[in-house]
């Protein structure tokens, strides 16, 4: 025995620990019952070769003893023992600590031997000690090589120690408990707090309170809670405390309801009876499921700000919904600071907002009262003019930003940077417009080439939400696998597209593709509209270059070339509309200022091209206009002739180009006059009516020219006295035959009495006296009645004879209006032929 | 002061907790500190602890009773605090040396502002 290792050398760090006492002689009682156990232990002894374990290699050095007489059968039993791994265990916990190294070792060789048919082992001892220094390195330990020497003394010690453990392993759990608490226990005072199962083990179930969703004033949430956390702590010590476990609100999201956590409708009732803003009684509380309670404590991460990403303002109220860009984030994630465009009025409205702001001012902290400045880059000339003692100049290493301090905050390159709380800016949503954006970023000649802009895109990219995708429409899917797929969209649903791909392998076939992935696709030459996003809305025009998903289009209207978002377009089969609602419509007179007036001859997107009475055209904006003019019905103008000219008469000019054209408008002396067919100032001139003689005049143009000379002429009137009956044909803005009562002389209405209402060239319409009828003669059966005499009028003095049988019976003047050009010798030319008459 | 109660005027000077979410108003803070984190985080007394431990940004109210019994606690890992008001969500990041002071005072650090979102709903 004493040739035994007590020590097993591939217990390297556990031997220090625990030695491994040597076996009892007593042990060896078990021997022969234990046999297989200890060849299995010897086999799983080697299988633990490398670790410390303790536990492996206790029951299988218990049995060192034994192995003079078991090597044989441990030889042939390690086969068969493979399995035995769970019997093991069993045996090691109550044998822990009895290891003897030297029976492991030598179990070791023995297992190594098991495919060494070796008939006869007996005189291990020996071999033992003579086959140690082969022992693989990681079972030898120093001290194996000693224990020859100090063996004896070795073995009391180690006995002692193996009873210890065996105490020790004697324990129950709860003394052993008590021991690793006293080791180790110190170190988790705090932690009772975080069990920290991962949150799907907290998943509530029927044995948890009940959750109760209980409708409150929305906005009140807050105040309700608190309200509940001052009745828990009124009646916590007290003769019923509050029944309830706990109550929460997700204002914002669930605004209106606050949830409480009881076992039942009754305790919840009792709990929040007669609580302000509590509407318990008049709408039952409702019971939330199970499966429903953890999407109530739901939190999203919201996404942290960037510097560069475009926000838009909530407070201060100066620059309430402005464009801004974040310029730094704060360590905490709480404070920003952003970029603005100012809006500054540099103390030019100073004094007149005195004394009367100084109710508003104390409230609203430092509000602009009344309308806000204008948005505009900081400009240094400005502030100086009036604001001298405020500017301050920050000369930068870089000595070209141009960085001020104005009244107490820091612009760089024209833009106010402001510190904000996060919870004053709105992230989400921002759709920054082009133009807002043009003051943050340099844009380059085409308009196009910024880093802005390309974040800019990232940011609308983002915030699409469904942008328009009309049936029909071709897009192309940028982004995700299907990258590079072409097709035209089927459907839109939400923000999924169905697009039928027409390109590549997958032709033919539908997919779908979320709107975030797609870009519309257009080729050179198609026509588009641009539909939204930019200032250029409504516009129409050619493609004539893409780039990524930035489009560059010409406008039909002006020939421009301007560049959009893609998004922004769509295929459009309709022509250049610009559909822009400013109050002035196409050929609207609109007066400029207090003298001058001008014809609208093109609405543009912003501005009005319009043609002054002076005949010049200039562009103007819409606000520069002071009011539109309406037409006035009865205005007059007298042409060249003299003769009138009224609305919508056709003029010609008479000097100049001869041009032509239908009355637009009368103002004073000037004629807008209209000529479709005229291509220069889209047809519309100005002439002074002087300067033209009216063509098409109501009343016809050819007059029976010259009744009123000829009939002022005394010498004229007499029948025959005139060789030449007919005077010369004047033209006559207007007939005077107009208005004239008359006879009819032939015809089937001869002898009534009318009025001449119309003529037209030869022909006059006469409103009958007696009937009540509009009859159309020529003018030469017409005599001309004047209340006194009833003599004839047109075509000179050749109907005296004729008009006299009609002409004396009919002298009934009936307060008819008579010509305009009543001389005195009207009534004096009737006289001679009185006399003919009676 | 002893009260949890937080009338009107006074819920534009809440705080919240970053380690534990608990909501107080800042003077309060000033006054008692943190009632489940004051041993490590110290924050009675000092504007700048509370600067960066506490944030003004959070969302979701809770009054929790009984932190062992509530369902809701156990779901927001108040088991075992104070009884009080405390916040679904703090917005914000504790500094390094802080997050450090926790883990060291043996406490798990979950951050409380939604991104540790391991449910499996």
């Amino acid at each position: 025995m004493s040739g035994l290792h007590d020590h097993s050398g591939s217990e390297s760090e556990d031997e220090d620990f625990n030695p491994q006492p040597e076996i009892d002689e007593e042990e060896n009682n078990d021997a022969s019952s234990d046999r297989p156990d200890a060849a299995r232990r010897r086999v799983q002894e080697d299988n633990y070769d490398d670790e410390d374990d303790g536990q492996a290699v206790a029951p299988a050095k218990k049995h060192t003893n034994e192995d003079d007489e078991d090597d044989a059968e441990a030889e042939d039993e390690p086969d068969a023992d493979g399995v035995a791994d769970d019997d093991d265990d069993d045996d090691e916990d109550d044998d822990e600590d009895e290891v003897v190294g030297r029976s492991r070792k030598r179990r070791k060789r023995d297992a190594r031997m098991q495919f060494i048919d070796v008939e006869a082992e007996v005189d291990d001892e020996d071999e033992e000690e003579i086959e140690e220094d082969d022992e693989v390195p990681d079972e030898t330990h120093p001290d194996d090589l000693l224990e020859p020497g100090g063996a004896d003394l070795d073995d009391r010690r180690h006995r002692e120690l193996d009873r210890k453990r065996e105490a020790q392993a004697n324990m129950d759990a709860e003394q052993q408990a008590a021991l690793f608490n006293q080791k180790y226990g110190h170190r988790n005072a705090v932690r009772m707090e975080s069990s920290h199962a991962p949150q799907t083990l907290t998943l509530p179930t029927v044995n948890d309170p009940a959750v109760w969703g209980v409708k409150v004033k929305p906005t009140k949430e807050r105040e309700v809670i608190f309200a509940i956390t001052k009745r828990i702590e009124e009646r916590a010590n007290s003769r019923d405390p509050l029944r309830i476990y706990s109550a929460f609100e997700r204002g914002g999201t669930m605004t209106g309801y606050i949830y409480v956590e009881a076992d039942s409708k009754q305790d919840l009732m009792e709990a929040l009876e007669d609580l302000s803003n509590v509407y318990v009684r008049s709408n039952a509380p409702i019971n939330v499921d199970v499966k429903e309670r953890p999407d109530l404590l739901r939190k999203q991460k919201s996404e942290p700000l960037k510097p560069g990403q475009w926000v838009r303002m909530k407070r201060p109220p100066l620059y309430a919904g402005d464009l801004a860009k974040v310029y730094e984030v704060e360590g905490n994630g709480l404070d920003v600071s952003v970029q603005l465009v100012p809006r500054l009025d540099y103390g030019l409205n100073e004094d007149a907002n005195a004394v009367p702001d100084a109710n508003k001012r104390k409230r609203g902290g430092f509000a602009a009262a009344g309308p806000r400045p204008a948005r505009r880059l900081f400009n240094e000339a400005d502030a100086k003019k009036k604001h001298m003692k405020y500017l301050q100049q920050v000369s930068s290493s870089l000595a070209t930003t141009k960085h001020y301090i104005y009244r107490n905050d820091t612009y760089i390159n024209g833009l106010l940077i402001k510190d904000v709380k996060i919870s004053h800016l709105m992230t989400k949503n921002v759709d920054p417009k082009m133009d807002e954006t043009a003051d943050f970023g340099s844009v380059a000649a085409d308009g196009t080439t910024t880093l802005d802009l390309n974040s800019l895109a990232a940011t609308l990219r983002a915030a699409t939400s469904g942008s328009s995708y009309v049936p029909g429409d071709n897009v192309e899917v940028y982004e995700g696998e299907q990258k590079g797929v072409v097709g035209t969209t089927v459907s839109v649903t939400g923000d999924i597209v169905t697009l039928k791909v027409t390109e590549g392998e997958l032709r033919g076939r539908t997919i779908d593709a979320p709107v975030k992935t797609l870009r519309k696709l257009f080729r050179d030459g198609d026509h588009v509209k641009v539909i939204g996003g930019s200032k250029y809305v409504d516009e129409v025009g050619l493609v004539v270059r893409i780039k990524d998903d930035r489009v560059t289009l010409l406008t039909d209207s002006n020939q421009q070339e301007i560049t959009v978002f893609s998004k922004d377009l769509k295929r459009a089969a309709d022509s250049g509309t610009v559909g822009d609602d400013s109050n002035f419509d196409l050929y609207d007179l609109v007066q400029l200022d207090a003298a001058t007036v001008a014809c609208v001859i093109k609405v543009d997107r912003e501005t009005l091209r319009v043609l002054d009475q002076t005949g010049s055209v200039r562009t103007v904006l819409p606000s520069q206009i002071a009011n539109k003019l309406e037409k006035r019905k009865n205005a007059v103008a007298t042409d060249r002739d003299g003769s009138e000219i009224h609305h919508d008469d056709t003029v010609k000019e008479h000097g100049g180009e001869s041009r032509q054209g239908r009355v637009l408008y009368i103002h004073r002396n000037f004629l807008f006059v209209q000529n479709r067919e005229q291509a220069e100032n889209y047809g519309i001139f100005v002439v002074r009516s002087t300067n033209v003689t009216t063509m098409a005049a109501k009343g016809g143009r050819v007059q029976a020219a010259g009744p009123d000379l000829s009939k002022m002429n005394p010498s004229m009137l007499q029948p025959g006295a005139n060789g030449s009956s007919m005077p010369p044909p004047r033209s006559m803005g207007r007939d005077k035959l107009i208005g004239k009562t008359v006879t009819v002389r032939k015809g089937t209405y001869k002898g009534l009495l009318g009025i001449v209402k119309d003529t037209n060239g030869d022909d006059a319409r006469i409103e009958l006296h007696t009937k009540n009828k509009t009859i159309t003669v020529k003018k030469d059966v017409l005599a001309v009645k004047d209340p006194i005499t009833g003599a004839s009028m047109d075509f000179g003095g050749k109907f005296t004879n004729r008009s006299r049988p009609g002409g004396g019976g009919n002298a009934t003047p009936s307060g008819r209006d008579w010509s305009g050009a009543r001389t005195p010798a009207w009534g004096n030319s009737g006289q001679p032929r009185a006399p003919a008459w009676a | 002061m002893a009260s949890n109660f937080v009338p009107n005027n006074q819920h534009r000077n809440l705080r919240a907790c970053m380690v534990c979410s608990v909501v107080q108003t800042h003077a309060r803070f000033m006054t008692s500190g943190c009632p489940n984190c004051e041993p490590f985080l110290e924050l009675a007394g000092s504007a700048d602890a509370i600067a960066e431990c506490t944030s003004q940004v959070f969302d979701g109210l809770i009054t929790v009773a009984e932190t062992k019994k509530s369902w809701v606690a156990r779901w927001q890992r108040l088991e075992g605090y104070a009884p009080g008001v405390y916040a679904v969500k703090v917005e914000g990041t504790l500094p390094e040396e802080v997050i450090t002071a926790v883990e060291n005072a043996g406490i798990k650090y979950v951050p409380r502002d939604g991104s540790a979102n391991d449910e499996t709903n």
